[in-house]
């Protein structure tokens, strides 16, 4: 009995031992790793920055009338456009407006201005379109949440021009003043709160 | 302990930056041209005329004048102030700045039938020309083209195109003095009215 006593004793004492060295040695603490991705937004480059539409009067000098068509008369398309926050696309279009400078003021039977569907596709599940008459015709559409466009990109398309009166009221019945004629389409996006 | 301070220091530094909130753009242009044009009447029609001139006169682009008005039954020219004149009207376009110009091939009502003067007969009556888009007072108005070839023009420039709009030509028979009888034949003018466009 006595020969079996200390066997198991030094058995008792190799199991507490290591049970000892971690109330010791063990300490704990934590880091906090942060940082941060900023919000913001890419538009790419569009494929085409110039959309020429060439000779907008027909042979009576008014609007020729294939430009007047509800079909895309030019587009362009920006492969990559993204904001990964909340966001607001901003769809800014001026109308086409004749670029010389004239010593007289502009008959009522002419036109320097013309207006057009400026279509975006591809932000958001509607289409956009915007028709320019003053030169202030922006929209805004607020998105809550991040987006990218798809694999088709963003897409601008230009179509049915139009005359304008001197008040920028459509008028068909218009002879364009002969010059060069220039537009622009903006494309925005802003992160937002 | 110690070692972990610049580590947690770190990350709070990291933690205060101000998210920026960005703004991203482009543009596209549209552009086209409207080419300068300017185009005359195809076809004339009698608008108006002096008490001695019919519109049956007129036909196509001849005016056919009475000899009567021109010439009496002896040869002699008529002189009178009374107005021998006829106004013809078709329809035009331009949609910029131009220059209207008139040349008289034979400047004025001419025999030339005849190449050389013949010594103590009239060969020529003078005659006077206006052109102008109708409703101006712009325009070459009352021109008597003095020789054969003789042009005269104006300049519609820094004035407001007329658009699609009436153009009006009137001709007149000047009936001054001659010196002596008209010689006989067949007088003829032509007038030719061009418009054109600033380079």
């Amino acid at each position: 009995m006595l020969h079996r006593f200390p066997l198991t004793a030094v058995a008792a004492l190799l199991l507490l031992a290591p049970g000892t060295a971690l109330a010791q040695t063990t300490a704990s603490s934590e880091i906090d790793l942060s940082s941060t991705v900023v919000a913001s937004c890419g538009v790419g480059a569009p494929s085409l920055t110039v959309l020429d539409l060439h000779e907008l009067s027909g042979p009576d000098g008014r609007l020729d009338p294939s430009k007047r068509s509800s079909n895309t008369l030019a587009s362009t398309t920006i492969a990559d456009a993204w904001c990964n926050a909340p966001n607001r696309l901003t769809f800014g279009t001026k109308p086409m407006t004749l670029q010389e400078t004239r010593a007289y003021a502009q008959p009522a039977y002419m036109a320097r201005d013309i207006t057009y569907d400026a279509t975006l596709v591809g932000w958001g599940p509607f289409d956009t379109t915007r028709r320019p008459h003053t030169g202030d015709d922006s929209v805004s559409l607020a998105s809550s949440h991040p987006y990218a466009t798809s694999s088709s990109g963003l897409v601008l398309n230009i179509s049915k021009l139009e005359t304008m009166t001197a008040g920028k009221v459509e008028d068909p019945s218009l002879m364009l003043e002969a010059g060069h004629y220039k537009g622009t389409v903006t494309i925005t996006l802003t992160t937002v709160n | 302990m110690k070692a972990i301070i610049p580590v947690l220091g770190a990350a709070l530094l990291t933690g205060v930056a101000t998210p920026a909130f960005a703004q991203d753009s482009q543009s596209v242009d549209i552009i086209g041209t409207a080419a300068a044009f300017c185009t005359l009447p195809t076809s004339w029609h009698f608008q108006s005329s002096t008490n001695n001139v019919s519109s049956s006169q007129f036909s196509g682009t001849t005016w056919s004048i009475n000899p009567t008005l021109i010439a009496d039954n002896t040869g002699a020219g008529v002189s009178s102030t009374t107005e021998v004149a006829i106004r013809v009207r078709g329809t035009g376009s331009c949609n910029t700045s131009h220059t209207i110009t008139l040349r008289s091939i034979n400047g004025g009502l001419a025999n030339t039938t005849v190449t050389t003067p013949v010594s103590g007969f009239e060969r020529t009556r003078r005659m006077t020309y206006n052109a102008n888009w109708t409703g101006t007072t712009a325009g070459v108005i009352g021109w008597i083209p003095t020789g054969p070839g003789d042009t005269a023009s104006y300049d519609y420039v820094g004035i407001a195109p007329p658009g699609t709009h009436d153009f009006d030509v009137r001709m007149g028979l000047v009936r001054d003095p001659t010196a002596g009888p008209m010689l006989a034949g067949t007088y003829t003018d032509n007038l030719v009215i061009t418009i054109t466009i600033p380079g």
